[in-house]
């Protein structure tokens, strides 16, 4: 069974879709940066664990920096979708058109995805003036409120309302580059 | 723009629920992807029906849900898949179990079943699973002359165990959004994934026994001790890795999430031990995990914010209404709950099902007297066919994207139709026996 021996080939990792242009190539490009965060966090939990478990000696911050990496992920790997074409839609109507109409289809799905996010960047922006500026104006992060009291909470929400903004300027460059139709 | 906030209201509550559903689906049809959907109709719903004021809501319940330490677990087991895919721990894994099938009738079959319920209980999450099933077992089958439909079946129905065994996403999201212990899930999920595995064993047994045509012995000389000896090595890493992580949950020495992490950790440490290991492997499992944890957290954020909308609306108040008021026997409520379940199933991914219909069947389940931990895995029984399920179940595109080019998607779904048949019986028995599931 020499055969069986051998990796499975993998598809090359196809990157950002080329209607992405160049920012669709950055936000590919850092999707590296939140990856390795993820597996920090994992790290982060071992530690805990074995400070725990063997040293009897749990750490006040690691519950909370795992919780804000794995965060900060979340909220980039939608962006990092966008880039990529990667959100899961269905495509019973998508895939039964003609090319022709399915550029249409892509430039109209851009725009309504650029709208929700837009929509959604505002949305945020009502959050983050909560989160990191006081009543008087000045600027101040929300902190947790933990005894390690760290700023996580409001540099979440501030990470939401940028990739927010990011993700309607994606969609929009996506609908303007498939309306062109060029590659 | 000021006249449009509350404009809706004026609708009703029936009228509402029934635009809000035709927006969803409108938009969903057309291809626009359901995360982006459900934020849309969300916001608009939200000033729609109420105003500016009830943003921040629907802002703080996305917060709070990328902010649970619960959730931190769904990276991790994505993360440990993409390592075990790229390893060759399972390809040693399926040798090993060789020994096991050896010279029974449709021994290739039940090996197949076996290798995946080991990397079902590794892992939580299906494709990786079926992507390599299909690469290893499903060669071998096709060689040595199975029937092929019986062999697709396998490989796919196999691969889906991979939620259904502990540990599981699914679970891990209903435990988030039902508010049950992941825990208490994991426990009661074991026994019933084992069931659902061993109707595949039957099944496979009973073809082949009834035509032994389906499943020709393999011929070949006896494994000589030595090899045997080199073979049974590649079971220990596997089974290292599955006591570590079932063993600290169910033990209760580590959260969910913290075994989560540990699972990663041990088969790291299998990559290193097995020669494997190189940040290029690393690089590209953690690029991978951002991307799933993306498409996966996104429907849950839009979900998350159209659900709250909804709810201020009282529109699940009223849906739940609706659905108890159809009969007076909760079965039946019940059945119709699955009947939805397996419709949309068809069409949605099981993050967005589970996301959209568990705030609202969960409650009606608890009124009804029945335990939210069975219903979990009930519900998660029945996200099985979803993934096999025409004219979407992701286990048969998984399939195609490594088969031979001459087996078609329609192949694939008229192989798995008797295997669906087996997981539909298996929802039933979950219905008919609470018991198994030892709650």
């Amino acid at each position: 069974m020499a055969e069986l021996k051998e990796t499975p080939e993998r598809e090359a990792d196809p990157g950002a879709i080329a209607e992405a242009g160049l920012l669709g190539r950055w936000i590919d490009k850092g999707g590296l940066l939140f990856a390795i965060g993820i597996v920090i966090s994992m790290l982060v939990l071992i530690n805990e664990v074995v400070l725990r478990y063997v040293f009897n000696a749990p750490t006040i911050w690691a519950h909370e920096t795992t919780i804000f990496l794995c965060g900060a992920a979340f909220l980039y790997g939608g962006l990092y979708c966008t880039a990529r074409n990667r959100h899961i839609r269905v495509v019973l109507v998508y895939d039964a058109i003609s090319p022709r109409l399915r550029r249409g289809f892509d430039v109209v799905i851009s725009l309504v995805c650029m709208v929700a996010s837009a929509f959604f960047a505002w949305a945020s922006w009502l959050m983050v003036e909560k989160a990191a500026f006081r009543p008087d104006g000045s600027f101040r992060l929300e902190r947790s409120g933990s005894a390690w009291d760290p700023v996580f909470p409001g540099l979440i929400k501030v990470f939401l309302l940028i990739v927010m903004t990011v993700m309607a300027v994606q969609f929009l460059i996506l609908a303007f580059n498939y309306a062109r139709g060029r590659k | 723009m000021t006249d449009f906030f509350g404009s809706l209201q004026g609708l009703g509550i029936e009228a509402g629920t029934l635009l809000m559903f035709a927006m969803l689906l409108g938009l969903l049809v057309s291809g626009i992807p359901l995360a982006f959907v459900t934020l849309l109709v969300a916001l608009i719903f939200a000033l729609g029906w109420f105003g500016p004021m009830v943003v921040p809501l629907i802002t703080s319940r996305v917060y709070s849900f990328v902010g649970s330490f619960v959730f931190v677990s769904v990276p991790m087991f994505v993360l440990m898949a993409a390592i075990l895919d790229r390893s060759g721990i399972a390809r040693d894994l399926f040798d090993a179990m060789k020994l096991l099938g050896g010279r029974l009738r449709g021994g290739v079959a039940i090996q197949t079943i076996v290798v995946a319920v080991i990397l079902a209980a590794m892992s939580g999450i299906i494709g990786g699973e079926v992507v390599l099933l299909g690469l290893v077992a499903l060669p071998q089958m096709l060689r040595l002359g199975y029937d092929r439909n019986l062999a697709i079946g396998v490989v796919c129905a196999g691969g889906a165990l991979g939620t259904m065994v502990p540990p599981s996403i699914v679970l891990i999201i209903y435990g988030l959004t039902a508010n049950v212990s992941v825990g208490d899930l994991f426990t009661a999920a074991f026994l019933p994934g084992l069931m659902l595995a061993g109707f595949y064993v039957a099944y496979v047994l009973i073809r082949a026994y009834l035509n032994p045509a389906v499943a020709p012995v393999a011929e070949g000389d006896p494994v000589p001790l030595a090899e045997k000896l080199r073979l049974l090595k590649g079971l220990i890493l596997p089974l290292m890795v599955v006591a570590g992580v079932l063993g600290s949950i169910y033990g209760g020495v580590a959260s969910v999430t913290e075994a989560s992490a540990v699972g990663v950790a041990g088969v790291l440490l299998s990559t290193v031990v097995r020669g494997e290991f190189s940040i290029g492997l690393l690089k590209g499992a953690a690029l991978q995990t951002l991307q799933t944890v993306g498409m996966i957290v996104w429907i849950g954020i839009g979900a998350s914010a159209l659900v709250g909308v909804f709810n201020l609306m009282g529109g699940i108040k009223f849906v739940s209404a609706l659905i108890s008021g159809i009969s007076e026997n909760p079965t039946i409520i019940l059945l119709f709950m699955m009947l939805i379940l397996f419709v949309l199933g068809m069409f949605l991914d099981w993050v967005g099902i589970a996301l959209l219909t568990m705030p609202i069947f969960v409650p009606i389940i608890k009124d009804l007297g029945y335990d939210p931990v069975w219903f979990g895995v009930l519900f998660c029984m029945n996200m099985q066919v979803s993934f096999l399920s025409p004219p979407f179940g992701p286990a048969a595109f998984y399939l195609k994207s490594v088969a031979p080019p001459d087996i078609t998607l329609a192949t694939i779904f008229r192989s798995l139709l008797p295997f669906i048949a087996l997981q539909i019986l298996a929802v039933g028995i979950l219905i008919a026996a609470p018991g198994i599931t030892g709650r």
